[in-house]
């Protein structure tokens, strides 16, 4: 039985690793690498790497940057009073998306998920509340999705961030459907979510 | 192909593909069945809601080609929300999933199982003690899942466990006399509350939740009961970790 050459089995496990790809797309996409042309290759190639070497987490907010801040915490027109807490960052590109907000944000970097092995010391729980603390944070709005997790990380957020004396924390209102992920939402509907978010306890 | 309503609570949901997620249910007549739902991480899903998490739902299950059957509808009978306001009853009823999960194959009827377990998820989201909830389950569904911990034999000479500092011992497959066990490996145990524990087999589960069991006592046996699970399944129970550290 004929198999293909090394280094084309090697390019179709590395894409097999990419989520949601499985053994045929990989290939697929393997064999459209071969068939691209030097420069499209080179582009991908370096395309990787750039991302790799250059981006790190913003140091306030968790958003990827190539800076010390990200663009938005290094925007002096947003207003760093209100904090919007975020699990990813695609999360908070998707509430970017909507146009709305203009104030900052916290990324988690998950949610709590006791299935998968997650606690809160998995998260940035500790920076959000030194952040909310020390930058004077008047509001925190949590983004979390609305699921078991993300539901259960919006309150146990909450509770920790009652101990704040006159903070705000509001919950992005429903609209958006339980189970839902929140970067496939459409930006009137986080912008809906956003305008009627509600306090919690 | 086959398509017939089962009632269902969700174990645990994984992200597959691009938009899809695998669902692990539990069902009295199937036991645990695999069931692919299509999109359902797109807002307009109709079936995200029916696999969330410790969700009772009747669902519209239709056979595949292998173990992966896939779900096409259904309806939300009871979402349990009242667990979703704390993380500590989510880690538990995770656990409690968790084990389920683990020690269950597809196909095989769970009729004991299922309605153990929704017992215990309605008095978690009911905001009832959180670990009296756990210790019964334990202590019920390790016997369910054939590991039951004998309460009445020592596990390692077979003779009468009566009064006296027991150990439980998880190597041994048990509870361990006094004359099997004179070293200090194991986590002891005082006859009263085995007693107390033995009235948690006979009682359903609201009576048990009355019996009176110190704060002391019920750590010691549910640390023993976690280990005497952990080392019969011999797999790591993720959630298991989440609710130590969350007890610390
Ligand atoms: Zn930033
Ligand atoms: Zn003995």
């Amino acid at each position: 039985m004929a198999t293909y050459p090394r280094a084309v089995t090697r390019l179709i496990e590395a894409f097999r690793k990419l989520p949601g790809v499985g053994p045929k797309s990989a290939q697929r996409y393997a064999v459209h690498v071969l068939r691209a042309s030097m420069d499209d290759a080179r582009e991908l190639a370096d395309a990787i790497l750039e991302v790799k070497t250059s981006i790190k987490p913003c140091k306030r907010c968790g958003n990827y940057t190539d800076t010390d801040l990200c663009s938005v915490c290094a925007d002096p027109r947003r207003d760093p009073r209100s904090l919007c807490v975020v699990s990813y960052v695609r999360d908070l590109m998707a509430i970017e998306r909507a146009g709305e907000f203009r104030g900052q944000y916290h990324v988690l970097g998950g949610v709590l998920s006791p299935a998968d092995g997650i606690g809160p010391e998995d998260l940035t729980v500790g920076a959000l509340i030194e952040r909310v603390r020390d930058e004077h944070v008047t509001e925190v709005i949590l983004a979390t999705s609305p699921s078991v997790e993300g539901d259960a990380t919006a309150l146990y957020l909450a509770r920790l961030l009652g101990a704040v004396p006159e903070l705000e924390v509001t919950r992005l209102a429903s609209g958006l459907p339980a189970g839902a992920d929140l970067d496939y939402a459409d930006q009137t509907t986080i912008a809906a979510a956003l305008s009627g978010r509600r306090r919690l306890e | 192909m086959r398509e017939r309503v089962l009632r269902t609570i969700t174990l645990l949901r994984r992200d597959l593909g691009e938009a899809d997620r695998l669902a692990v249910l539990l069902s009295r007549e199937e036991g645990k069945v695999l069931a692919s739902a299509k999109s359902s991480r797109k807002p307009n899903s109709r079936l995200a809601a029916l696999i969330e998490p410790f969700v009772l739902a009747d669902c519209r299950i239709i056979e595949g080609r292998g173990e992966i059957q896939r779900l096409a509808g259904g309806e939300v009978v009871e979402p349990f929300r009242g667990i979703r306001s704390d993380i500590e009853r989510v880690a538990r009823a995770s656990l409690m999933a968790e084990i389920a999960d683990q020690g269950t194959e597809p196909g095989s009827a769970a009729p004991r199982l299922f309605a153990l377990l929704l017992d215990c998820l309605r008095l978690l989201a009911e905001g009832a003690a959180g670990p009296s909830i756990e210790l019964y389950y334990l202590l019920h569904s390790s016997r369910l899942l054939g590991y039951g911990l004998s309460l009445d034999h020592c596990a390692s000479c077979g003779g009468d466990l009566a009064g006296g500092e027991l150990a439980m011992v998880p190597e041994v497959g048990g509870l361990a006399c006094p004359a099997c066990y004179t070293v200090a490996a194991g986590r002891w145990v005082d006859a009263l509350s085995l007693e107390r524990v033995r009235a948690y087999r006979h009682s359903r589960l609201r009576v048990a939740l009355e019996i009176p069991l110190s704060n002391g006592q019920r750590k010691v046996w549910l640390d023993g009961l976690r280990a005497h699970v952990r080392y019969h399944m011999d797999v790591s129970l993720r959630s298991l970790d989440v609710l130590r550290s969350l007890e610390r």
